[in-house]
């Protein structure tokens, strides 16, 4: 459920953020995806695609390659024009408000491409400006690189980064203003055992604090372990969407199967 | 809006950082900002010599000829802008604004603002440096005070090129929505405009050759009303340009007045699109990321392999072969003979059209009475062929640089390395040279022959040493998305033109017509004295290859694969 604004700063952050949302009734979902599809020129890549992802829950996309996962998220942020169906954003419809709707969520994309010409702490300075986040950057940007061990490299330019440490960045950018719907593309590919267990904290304190929480991912222990939900597309439609339990009975499987099992039968059935 | 010029100054400021990170770089950039000021003022120098010596006024050019020289500088930017517009390139964001900007809360009308106030502030910036340089020669010629030839260039080329800018994103949007969605509409579009522009040739050829003088007939061309219309912000700039003339009948302000009229209509054809620009430009984006890649990972063979997925889904290479020969540097050139060999045909079928379309063209049209325009043209073609060839292997150059900690941990010295990347384009582009003039040769004996063979000659050595410069400067300043690196390589090919490529040619025209002209000479005394000659300058050339070899191995020993 949806909480109040004050009360959805993520407890790590110290910091109070400001918070550009008016509250909304409990029961609105924060993330409201209804009948979307998505042509690209004359292929079909999402076909009426449906399903909503409350406050204090993360929902896991997944699919095999092509399924239209990406589609999906880019098109919930505003990347992509849909061309047809609606989306809604903490109450906002993308559609209609798009820069309100915008304001409302955080995208973390598969792979990092940075700007290189800034260092690690302007580039956070930059997204928290353009999501009007302004006041308090400077400490909330250090908790965070500290939290994602890049704070020795705040200084540096972008381009001297590894690889991993531009998909920590990209992670710091996602979390730096007052997101309440959280989209992660692939979040844990490419950085290390220690901030992997870090990023899976901070989403999980993000569910906490209330917000809306999509994940796509290819590794399904993790989306097994850190989601209340689980969506699985393939070939631009729902195949199934639920809980574990639900997705068991669908699958109609015992108890002891684990997700991976459960979505190499749904998606082999298809 | 603030964030974005917040972006925009600190990534600035971090080109000029990164530059300070390498010493070579700063000390190139140092040199690129002393030549280019040196130059400013060298020309008003130029101004003030020939103001104070009355006696030295340089002849007064015909206005319907200055006009057409006018008229095709100012149109070639434009129309390039154009091109490069209608591929949706200028539309193509980085993979950095895709991730960032896109999903930001700022209107997308905003974000597009910035991106046609950028590339508009990158041309003025050329814009200004070409006034510099050209205005004083100019207000010379027209017998106008300088500065109000200077301000007028200034305002007409600024509001030309926002014009163009703009056109070509209102025309990309428009066709990526409206256009691309339908193959007939496409269709028309590709082969409707083919014929026409066949059509207008052949109009402007017959409407030129009524004069005789080469430069006559040009200025005919460039001023006939069909192209006056049709480039019209163009010829309202030339217009206003040539007002400041004293005498001039041309009124300034109703000039200044439509030219800002057409371009505000522009830029307001942009900005009433409903359209989500961010998508093109994705889709643009994208298949710029995936070609980048695909030459990453595989060079021009998977480059074949994404041109066919594009095409037809269809995921094979072309399964042809070269046997394997060499060792060492060798191998380099192996493997560009393979990989141009799997390139794909569409690239060799435009190199074929370039050199064979024009003698070709010529020889079954023959447009009469144009001989001498002809000739004029295909020294122009021949010029600018060498140029694109620089450009072109700078650009290669640039790609292998993608592969630098392979091409690093080669066991051979760098200057092998040079010769082995660089080898396979010249040799290619000078076959092609050679193919467009055997064509000439075979096709047009008794106009072309005695400049053939000195240009057969001195065409591949000077496309030889302008490519190594161009690789020079490509390992030098080898970050395209880099500002600060596309500003002083840009500014550095100007002087290495003008040494390599202008300079020695004019010299040798200069000198081959003066002795002409004092002895008298004959058709075949001038023959002779040109392929002699010719012979000089191209083994000139060849002395300046070592050279240039070492230099760009002496960068690319210093360059540093992460600096990509």
């Amino acid at each position: 459920m949806y909480t109040e604004p004050d009360k959805a700063v993520p407890p790590s952050l110290e910091t109070p953020m400001p918070d550009p949302l008016s509250p909304l009734p409990d029961a609105t979902p924060l993330l409201d995806v209804k009948h979307l599809t998505k042509y690209y020129r004359r292929h079909l890549a999402v076909d009426d695609l449906s399903f909503s992802v409350g406050a204090g829950e993360i929902v896991g996309l997944l699919g095999p390659n092509g399924a239209g996962k990406t589609t999906v998220l880019r098109s919930i942020c505003g990347i992509l024009k849909l061309s047809s169906g609606q989306v809604t954003l903490a109450g906002r419809s993308l559609q209609e408000q798009e820069i309100e709707a915008k304001r409302t969520i955080a995208f973390v994309p598969e792979v990092p491409n940075p700007y290189e010409l800034l260092t690690v702490r302007e580039h956070l300075h930059f997204v928290a400006m353009a999501f009007g986040a302004r006041d308090g950057v400077d400490a909330r940007a250090d908790e965070l690189l500290n939290r994602l061990d890049l704070y020795e490299k705040r200084n540096d330019l972008v381009l001297t980064l590894s690889k991993g440490m531009k998909q920590k960045l990209a992670v710091a950018c996602g979390f730096i203003h007052d997101a309440k719907v959280l989209l992660f593309d692939e979040p844990l590919i490419g950085i290390d055992p220690k901030g992997q267990r870090e990023l899976r904290t901070m989403i999980e304190d993000a569910r906490d604090a209330g917000c809306a929480i999509l994940i796509s991912t290819h590794l399904l222990d993790t989306a097994e372990r850190l989601c209340n939900r689980i969506l699985i597309l393939s070939r631009g439609t729902k195949l199934a969407e639920g809980t574990m339990a639900e997705l068991h009975e669908r699958a109609k499987m015992g108890e002891d199967a684990t997700l991976e099992d459960m979505f190499l039968r749904l998606t082999e059935e298809e | 809006m603030g964030a974005l010029l917040y972006l925009l100054t600190r990534q600035w400021k971090g080109a000029a950082l990164n530059m300070l990170r390498s010493g070579l770089r700063t000390l190139m950039g140092m040199f690129a900002f002393a030549v280019v000021f040196g130059q400013i003022f060298q020309s008003f120098y130029l101004f003030a010599a020939l103001q104070s010596h009355s006696a030295s006024r340089l002849p007064l050019i015909p206005e319907p000829i200055l006009r057409g020289i006018l008229l095709f500088i100012l149109a070639a930017p434009a129309y390039a802008i154009l091109l490069e517009g209608l591929q949706g390139n200028l539309i193509a964001f980085s993979p950095a604004d895709v991730d960032f900007l896109f999903a930001m809360p700022l209107s997308q009308k905003t974000v597009l603002a910035m991106r046609l106030g950028l590339q508009w502030l990158q041309y003025l910036w050329w814009i200004a440096l070409g006034v510099v340089w050209a205005s004083p020669l100019l207000a010379h010629a027209l017998a106008a005070p300088l500065g109000a030839v200077a301000w007028r260039a200034v305002v007409g080329a600024s509001a030309d090129i926002l014009f163009a800018l703009a056109a070509s994103h209102a025309l990309y949007i428009f066709y990526a929505y409206r256009v691309r969605s339908s193959e007939w509409l496409l269709a028309v579009v590709k082969w409707g405009g083919l014929a026409l522009a066949i059509l207008l040739l052949y109009i402007l050829s017959r409407d030129a050759a009524v004069v005789a003088s080469p430069w006559q007939q040009a200025a005919r061309m460039f001023n006939h009303p069909i192209i006056r219309t049709l480039l019209l912000p163009v010829s309202l700039c030339v217009d206003l340009i040539l007002s400041a003339q004293p005498q001039s009948v041309a009124m300034t302000v109703p000039r200044l007045l439509a030219l800002g009229g057409l371009t505000l209509a522009a830029v307001a054809a942009v900005f009433v699109q409903r359209e989500n620009v961010y998508e093109p430009s994705l889709a643009a984006s994208l298949r710029r990321a995936r070609w980048r890649n695909a030459l990453k990972s595989g060079g021009i063979s998977a480059l074949r392999t994404e041109r066919l997925r594009e095409r037809d889904g269809a995921n094979q290479a072309a399964g042809y072969a070269v046997a394997d020969f060499g060792v060492g540097w060798i191998t380099l050139v192996w493997k560009a003979t393979q990989l141009a060999v799997r390139a794909p045909w569409r690239n060799l079928g435009i190199g074929a059209f370039l050199s064979l379309g024009p003698p070709l063209f010529l020889y079954f049209y023959r447009p009469p009475g144009l001989e001498g325009l002809i000739a004029y043209l295909t020294s122009i073609i021949g010029g600018y062929g060498l140029w694109i060839s620089g450009v072109l292997v700078m650009g290669m150059v640039r790609n292998e640089l993608t592969q630098g900690a392979f091409l690093k941990q080669l066991p051979m010295p760098a200057w092998q390395i040079i010769v082995g990347l660089l080898l396979p384009p010249v040799a290619l582009f000078t076959l092609l040279a050679w193919l467009s003039l055997a064509a000439f040769a075979l096709l047009f004996p008794e106009m072309y022959q005695p400049l053939l063979a000195p240009l057969a000659v001195v065409g591949p050595t000077m496309m030889g040493a302008v490519s190594l410069y161009h690789a020079f400067i490509a390992i030098l300043f080898p970050r395209k998305k880099d500002p600060m690196n596309q500003l002083l390589s840009g500014m550095l090919l100007f002087p290495g033109w003008g040494l390599l490529l202008i300079a020695p040619m004019v010299t040798w025209g200069i000198l081959v017509g003066g002795w002409a002209r004092s002895v008298k000479a004959t058709p075949p005394e001038l023959s002779r004295m040109l392929w002699w000659s010719g012979l000089g300058v191209g083994v000139g050339y060849l002395l300046l290859w070592p050279l240039l070899v070492w230099l760009a191995a002496a960068v690319f020993r210093a360059y540093s694969p992460a600096d990509d």
